[in-house]
């Protein structure tokens, strides 16, 4: 969710965001620099790991809590 | 008084010749930018998205005579701790001992020592930079392309101080295993070639 809130970004996660501008008089591309945080692929990755093994993890308990009913 | 208008003409035709004569000649253009215009981008090749940069500690003088664009020296240095990507490990790394080592080497510098291939149109001027670059306190002599644009009194609309202005652009490739970035390490996950765009203003105010 704050992968793609932070606008789906398939590279690295980044801290601040360069943008380019013109300079009215000299006609130069110059950076401006933000400070905003924009996750990566490595935490959607990384999400989507912990997703998978949460979801492998609740099989697992599910079929111990059903045989201890069972022996109750 | 024929003679006399003609005599106060011939002053003032020759004032205005004399006030040419020390306008024209080399101009030294200040290229230390507190707005950060001034700034230097790189560009280097990686597999999950390109590693670019940009740096605007930009500081130096060039000497450039519109009359003789070819005669035209100075050195151009950026502060090396001024190297910045977005992603801050990445940052850190670069600035770090292994790569770049700012610390012990904190200026990037060009100092041009002589233009080949001079071409003039109008205020613009293209041709090839032969000079010694310094990086990480290895210096290669090495040949650029540049594009200089005189503005005339152009100055005045950006600082508002009357003089003028030189624009500098120039694309260029370097290796970083010349420079003794890490040379052969990591290749498939860095590119050994370096891309760099200078897009840089000098002032020069009248009167100085």
């Amino acid at each position: 969710m704050g992968w793609a809130a932070t606008g789906f970004h398939w590279g690295w996660s980044k801290t601040s965001v360069t943008e380019m501008q013109v300079d009215e008089i000299t006609g130069l591309e110059f950076p401006v620099t933000t400070n905003r945080l924009v996750f990566g692929v490595e935490i959607l990755v990384v999400s989507l790991l912990l997703a998978g093994v949460s979801f492998g993890a609740s099989f697992a308990f599910e079929k111990n809590n059903s045989r201890e009913n069972q022996l109750t | 008084m024929i003679i006399n208008k003609f005599a106060k003409w011939m002053l003032c035709a020759g004032l205005a010749a004399a006030a040419g004569t020390v306008e024209a000649g080399p101009i030294e253009f200040d290229f230390k930018d507190p707005k950060k215009v001034n700034n230097a981008l790189f560009l280097l090749d990686a597999p999950l998205e390109s590693i670019s940069g940009t740096a605007t500690g930009i500081s130096g003088k060039i000497t450039f005579d519109p009359a003789k664009p070819a005669s035209t020296k100075g050195k151009i240095t950026l502060d090396a701790k001024t190297l910045h990507v977005d992603n801050p490990v990445m940052r850190e790394h670069m600035l770090d001992k292994g790569w770049m080592d700012v610390a012990k080497h904190p200026k990037i510098e060009f100092v041009a020592e002589k233009f080949t291939n001079v071409k003039t149109t109008g205020t613009k001027t293209e041709a090839k930079i032969v000079g010694k670059f310094t990086v990480k306190g290895v210096t290669k002599k090495i040949t650029v392309p540049v594009t200089l644009t005189y503005l005339k009194g152009m100055l005045a609309k950006r600082n508002r101080v009357p003089g003028d202005l030189l624009v500098l652009r120039s694309d260029f490739t370097i290796k970083r295993s010349d420079y003794n970035i890490k040379p052969g390490d990591n290749e498939e996950k860095v590119s050994d070639e370096i891309e760099i765009k200078l897009r840089v203003a000098g002032a020069a105010p009248q009167g100085k």
